[in-house]
């Protein structure tokens, strides 16, 4: 008898939380997604009264005519693309002796490059801004892909050395042993071989400068501003803007990010294990 | 056959380059490889570090002058008597304990769901990731869209089911806007923490839980006597993740609350923010990082001996 009631409630416990984590994780996501796309006034009801009829993209049109914030997309979208390349080219560059050569003092700099993860931006961020001023690099894209790539490197050099290390010795044997150079064996075999590992570095490196705020809000003004500061701005006058139109920036903020957990998701769940492993 | 065969008598310059970089040995060739990254890395974070550390034992005051002037370690024995420091370390850890409270627990309960067989579960997996692939700022937009007090998804659901008459004003109560930053943060952390969680539990033998089924144990048995042991260095390591990552929250704080109300939520880090860029007070500003920076170092130096430890067991 017992055994028989347990047997259906198991399953039916496991749904239930089932479904309260996903309303924990996606109610905050969706509800910014219905304020997008309907007018204010039938969410400041109350109760809220949602209408289907009224579902409108005019919202995304709008934003998306405003020159400034179309700046702003495309200049989060040159920086992280760019961050992601200097972080693959330099991080795989630096990985390959950590897990591949015999060096002195190697584990020395793998320590120092963990601990060089936990130094708070806060600490960097003052010294930055006076020596990017210094440079006149202040509000240029280079300031930004520059301290990001700094900030983004010693995850990115700890990911791929953990991929290096999965891949036989013997490959990169057979490659020298064909007359491939040192530097080829990398980029032409190395490299394609651990594939999954360098799409899951990518996303991370990517997805870490798109999202980043503190050093955007300081080192951009105007012709570098990145996404993440623009909607910090318009929060902070919604008071006198349409909520839909903060909510539709919002949207678009996080669109990016969230077609690529969609879309790559295998690679960066592989990737975050990864990078994690000491 | 000689190898100086192999050299031309009158090698072009470049040649004689490739011959040498060809036969470097492995160390050289190595640290080659690293100097990039070796010399962006101290241009951009050593050199700061350094600089931000002489500056915190400076008098740098950009409203009164734009001269340092050396003073020792008083911008750190300054910070025991400023009323806004004392009160932010209350805040802090307030905000620290909860957000790792309910992230480390809702991990844990999420790991063990997706570490079960069910219809769906893929597709779950992929979902509950989304969160962390938000951008702070943007999930200080939502939350604070979830909790507003004029169009909040909270109060909307509350006065449905009938529960509340008026909506409520969450924000307006300092300790219950903190407890929103920590759900927050918390919410954008537990996808990251599941995700090891899950990793860790996969890795414990099936043959343990079938002995222990065949002992008779039952479901919280073996949670308590298999799972849970065999989780416990990872559940240290996430604690003291949480507890850094909980030291530096700051995007999040800055469309959430902006610190408000009054400054209820202004926890170290927001306030590091603001005596640097509002009150220009860099010098203090710097000893505030700098302190958090050296805490956080010896929290992670102790995880860290955590995990070599986990390791060295496996």
């Amino acid at each position: 008898m017992q055994m028989r009631s347990l047997r259906w409630a198991r399953p039916t416990l496991l749904y239930a939380l089932v479904a309260l984590f996903l309303l924990w994780t996606l109610a905050p996501v969706l509800w910014i997604f219905v304020m997008s796309v309907q007018p204010e006034i039938n969410y400041v009801a109350v109760p809220p009264q949602l209408n289907l009829q009224q579902v409108s993209l005019r919202w995304f049109w709008e934003m998306l005519s405003q020159q400034d914030i179309r700046d702003a997309l495309r200049n989060s979208l040159i920086i992280s693309f760019m961050t992601m390349v200097f972080c693959l080219f330099f991080g795989a560059l630096a990985a390959y002796p950590l897990s591949r050569l015999n060096m002195p003092r190697k584990n020395l700099f793998l320590t120092l490059s963990i601990m060089a993860r936990m130094i708070p931006s806060m600490v960097l961020i003052i010294p930055l801004f006076l020596l990017m001023r210094d440079l006149h690099l202040l509000d240029t894209y280079m300031a930004l892909i520059i301290t990001y790539s700094t900030f983004l490197l010693p995850y990115v050099i700890w990911m791929m050395k953990n991929f290096f290390d999965q891949i036989p010795y013997s490959l990169e044997a057979a490659a020298r042993m064909d007359g491939c150079s040192r530097l080829g064996a990398i980029f032409r075999i190395l490299l394609p071989s651990i594939a999954p590992g360098v799409v899951a570095t990518a996303i991370f490196a990517f997805i870490g400068a798109w999202n980043e705020f503190l050093f955007g809000l300081i080192l951009s003004t105007r012709n570098s501003m990145p996404i993440m500061v623009k909607i910090s701005a318009l929060v902070s006058a919604s008071f006198h803007t349409d909520n839909s139109l903060v909510a539709a920036t919002g949207v678009l903020a996080i669109l990016p990010v969230v077609v690529l957990v969609f879309v790559l998701n295998r690679y960066i769940v592989r990737g975050l294990v990864e990078g994690v492993k000491f | 056959m000689g190898t100086e065969t192999l050299v031309p008598p009158k090698a072009s310059r470049q040649a004689i380059f490739w011959q040498r970089f060809h036969r470097m040995d492995e160390a050289k060739f190595g640290v080659l490889l690293l100097s990039p990254t070796i010399l962006i890395l101290v241009i951009f974070l050593v050199i700061p570090i350094l600089y931000a550390i002489a500056m915190s034992t400076q008098q740098v005051e950009l409203t009164i002058s734009p001269d340092w002037k050396f003073i020792g370690l008083a911008n750190y024995t300054g910070l025991l008597s400023d009323n806004r420091v004392l009160d932010s370390i209350p805040r802090t850890l307030y905000f620290a304990f909860f957000t790792i409270l309910v992230s480390t627990t809702l991990a844990l309960v999420l790991a063990l769901i997706l570490n079960e067989p069910f219809r769906g579960r893929q597709i779950v997996r992929v979902l509950v990731l989304l969160p962390w692939a938000v951008a702070p700022v943007v999930s200080g937009v939502m939350w604070r869209y979830i909790f507003h007090p004029r169009y909040g998804l909270m109060d909307a659901i509350l006065y449905s089911l009938g529960f509340i008459k008026q909506y409520i004003v969450w924000f307006d109560d300092p300790t219950v806007s903190l407890s929103i930053a920590s759900l927050a943060t918390a919410w954008k952390g537990v996808p990251f923490l599941t995700l090891i969680m899950l990793a860790a539990m996969q890795s414990i033998p099936e043959s343990l839980f079938r002995a222990a089924k065949m002992d008779g144990a039952n479901v919280l048995q073996r949670f308590r006597y298999v799972t849970l042991p065999h989780l416990r260095s990872i559940l240290i390591f996430i604690i003291v993740l949480q507890t850094i990552v909980s030291l530096q929250v700051f995007d999040l704080i800055y469309t959430l609350t902006r610190g408000g109300p009054g400054e209820g939520t202004v926890v170290l880090n927001f306030l590091t923010y603001l005596n640097a860029f509002e009150r220009l007070s860099l010098g203090k500003a710097s000893a505030m990082a700098i302190l958090l920076a050296v805490f956080i170092i010896v929290l992670s130096g102790i995880s860290l001996s955590f995990t070599v430890q986990r390791r060295q067991k496996v």
